[in-house]
């Protein structure tokens, strides 16, 4: 009985050491896809997050405490998502969240965020209506459709093609791509000769190609991951089409070039992460994250790595745990991370420019970069 | 009205080559059912297994043996052997247990040994993407040999080309040697003919001798066996998978096998074709969007209409 006493006594005391701990650090929730469909991004995503607080942390975190992640699974799902939510705000209590995961996931997890007033960040969830939340919720990737508007200027005035086929991925990423896609497809002279819808599901796009091969399209803009891409791009190839695709920051990891093999050459892509960058901070990203996760950086983890760093910088502005300092903070912040130099405007939305990638002799370089602040102009309302 | 002839053509080919692998895998679910009348939910994991082992064959072998074919026989018997091993042991494991139980015990114990053996891939081979085209290394461009057979303009006058290629000849030819192989085996074999005895009285066929324990093994066997060659012919045409690739393809090949009449052979395969094929039709002639509505409404239609499928025997009431 005295040495049950005495273990639960040891035990507590331990539990309070660890709170004693755990109180000097600043906690940043985290919710990404570790299993289910989407695992791959979230793995991604949370490497980039990590290796954004270690080396914050290193450089003696901010305002004296470390930074320490609370990261749970959401299978890119709302409804795992939402009650997410609410045990980082009510159990976890921390100070801000960033989401790791995919549209569906983060639209639900953000109107809880917002309502308890807690900031939140979403790391490269596309969707128009996360942000209309409210004034608690920013983004550090571009809406789809300023994204999709890059992509038209991209097709009908850096690349000089006419005569596009969409073909879109059937869910909030592909749809908002689109819509910004062809908003601004006939402003660059660029004419959608017909339009095919896949799910994400899809690996075997025999049906559709030989629809694309009968249209004989100038260019393709192909809306998908690097999973649905890889496939597509790939039997596209094989089937002899070769009319350039143009892709997003969907396409952008190291594993798309891996699935689609040769006929990955020449496929452009808009994103944010730029591998021939000079910039320190996006060189430094690139290597570190390399070495940390042992394949190469893509763009989810470098948008969750500048999520981080967003919120290092405006937590370090705000100089307090107050929600509402730390979202002004926030709004007000101009960071120079991985994926560029990055400040939102009164919805919370990114601004900053689009980096135009292409495949060659098997890895991602620069192409161009696409700077125009009217095109690029993230919505206000 | 060339072209329109040649673009037939061009669908036709995707959708055999689609049919294939869904009738292949259908057999897995159908002779399951057959034999102990029971939904096997885990089989599109055994593919999924499949593609995985697929890929990691090529990465042994694919550096000592430099003759293409060879390599892809080789990892294609490696693959089926151990596919089969999984198949053997997920029915020892899970299933004999519990034989005898309700029905909807052996479902739920299925739908379960699915869910964990999606979560024993992800942990053990990672939540990423294998892709296979970065171990071929280009080895595989025989594959991509292309024969023209329709050479034509399109409406607008552009040139329109329909092909075959090595790949899509190899899935068609493969699919159809493994039918018959099958099928002498079933038919001609002690094996199929203690299948057959199972299939039609289960404790009649153990009073008769037949180790019924050892034939239903064997019946996860040839499923698993047959859902590693399919797996073997999609990450050829694929060239990625992932744990998870096994859920829509899945539903996809027990939907063929209802279709064509579950529990009959020639019925999954037919099942698959035709699930193949109306996929593919609609999508070119119609709306790639509701492919998949296309293909459940029929399968609706014909089991409205011949509630057990295609090819199916109507169940004998056994009172």
């Amino acid at each position: 009985m005295r040495t049950k006493l005495l273990f639960a006594g040891v035990l507590s005391a331990g539990i309070f050491a660890a709170g004693m701990a755990q109180a000097q650090n600043i906690k940043i929730g985290f919710h990404a896809p570790l299993t289910g469909f989407a695992a791959a991004d979230g793995k991604s995503a949370v490497l980039g997050a990590q290796l954004a607080v270690e080396q914050i942390n290193a450089k003696g975190g901010v305002n004296g405490k470390k930074l320490q992640l609370v990261i749970y699974d959401d299978q890119a799902s709302p409804k795992n998502s939402a009650p997410i939510a609410n045990k980082l705000i009510s159990q976890d209590k921390v100070a801000l969240a960033i989401s790791g995961s995919y549209s569906g996931a983060t639209r639900a997890a953000a109107g809880v965020f917002q309502k308890a007033k807690v900031p939140y960040i979403a790391a490269y969830a596309v969707h128009p209506s996360i942000t209309k939340a409210g004034p608690y919720v920013f983004r550090t990737s571009f809406v789809g459709e300023v994204q999709g508007r890059a992509g038209a200027k991209l097709v009908g005035d850096i690349l000089k093609k006419r005569r596009v086929v969409l073909i879109t991925l059937k869910n909030d990423f592909g749809r908002s791509l689109v819509r910004g896609f062809k908003e601004k497809a006939a402003a660059y002279g660029v004419k959608i000769v017909s339009e095919y819808e896949y799910s994400i599901k899809n690996r075997q796009f025999g049906p559709i190609i030989a629809k694309v091969k009968a249209d004989k399209p100038d260019a393709i803009y192909a809306t998908g991951y690097f999973f649905t891409a890889g496939p597509l791009v790939r039997q596209l190839r094989a089937a002899g089409v070769k009319a350039v695709v143009i892709g997003q920051e969907g396409y952008d990891s190291q594993k798309f070039i891996k699935i689609a093999g040769k006929a990955a050459e020449g496929v452009v892509i808009t994103t944010s992460l730029n591998r021939d960058s000079k910039r320190a901070v996006t060189l430094g990203f690139i290597k570190a994250f390399e070495k940390k996760a042992g394949y190469k950086a893509d763009m989810v983890a470098a948008t969750t790595h500048t999520a981080i760093y967003v919120a290092a910088a405006a937590l370090k502005a705000a100089g307090s745990m107050d929600p509402a300092a730390i979202r002004a903070a926030i709004a007000k912040t101009t960071v120079n991370a991985a994926t560029g130099q990055i400040s939102f405007n009164s919805l919370g939305e990114v601004q900053k420019s689009v980096l135009v990638q292409v495949v060659r002799n098997g890895n991602w370089h620069f192409h161009s970069k696409i700077d125009d602040k009217m095109l690029l102009a993230p919505p206000t309302k | 009205m060339e072209f329109q002839f040649a673009y037939f053509v061009d669908q036709l080919i995707n959708g055999v080559t689609l049919g294939s692998i869904y009738g292949l895998i259908a057999i897995g679910y159908t002779m399951v059912y057959g034999i102990i009348g029971m939904i096997n939910f885990a089989h599109g994991e055994i593919f999924m297994i499949g593609t995985f082992l697929t890929v990691i064959f090529f990465m042994l072998i694919i550096g000592t043996i430099t003759f293409f074919p060879l390599a892809v026989l080789i990892v294609l018997l490696m693959s089926v052997l151990l596919t089969s091993v999984y198949g053997w042991t997920l029915e020892r494991v899970a299933y004999r247990p519990l034989r005898g139980s309700p029905r909807l015990a052996a479902l739920i114990t299925a739908i379960g040994m699915s869910i964990f053996l999606q979560n024993y891939v992800q942990l053990l081979q990672g939540a990423r993407n294998k892709p296979l085209t970065g171990i071929l290394e280009g080895k595989d461009d025989i594959l991509r040999v292309k024969y023209d057979l329709i050479n034509t303009l399109n409406a607008a006058g552009q040139p329109y080309l329909v092909t075959i290629s090595n790949l899509q000849l190899l899935i068609i030819i493969l699919t159809v040697v493994v039918m018959v192989v099958f099928s002498q085996i079933i038919s001609r074999t002690a094996l199929g003919r203690s299948q057959r005895a199972c299939e039609q009285d289960r404790s009649m066929a153990a009073l008769l001798g037949i180790n019924v324990d050892k034939t239903i093994s064997m019946t996860f066997v040839m499923g698993a066996a047959l859902a590693a060659v399919a797996s073997l012919m999609f990450m050829m045409h694929v060239s990625t998978t992932d744990f998870f690739v096994g859920f829509l393809i899945g539903v996809k090949a027990f939907t063929a096998a209802v279709l064509g009449g579950i529990g009959s052979m020639p019925g999954a395969m037919l099942g698959g074709m035709i699930i193949g094929l109306v996929e593919t039709f609609f999508g070119a002639y119609f709306n790639q969007e509701y492919k998949d509505v296309a293909t459940f409404t029929l399968l609706v239609l014909v089991l409205i209409f011949r509630p057990t499928g295609i090819l199916g025997k109507p169940d004998i009431e056994k009172v």
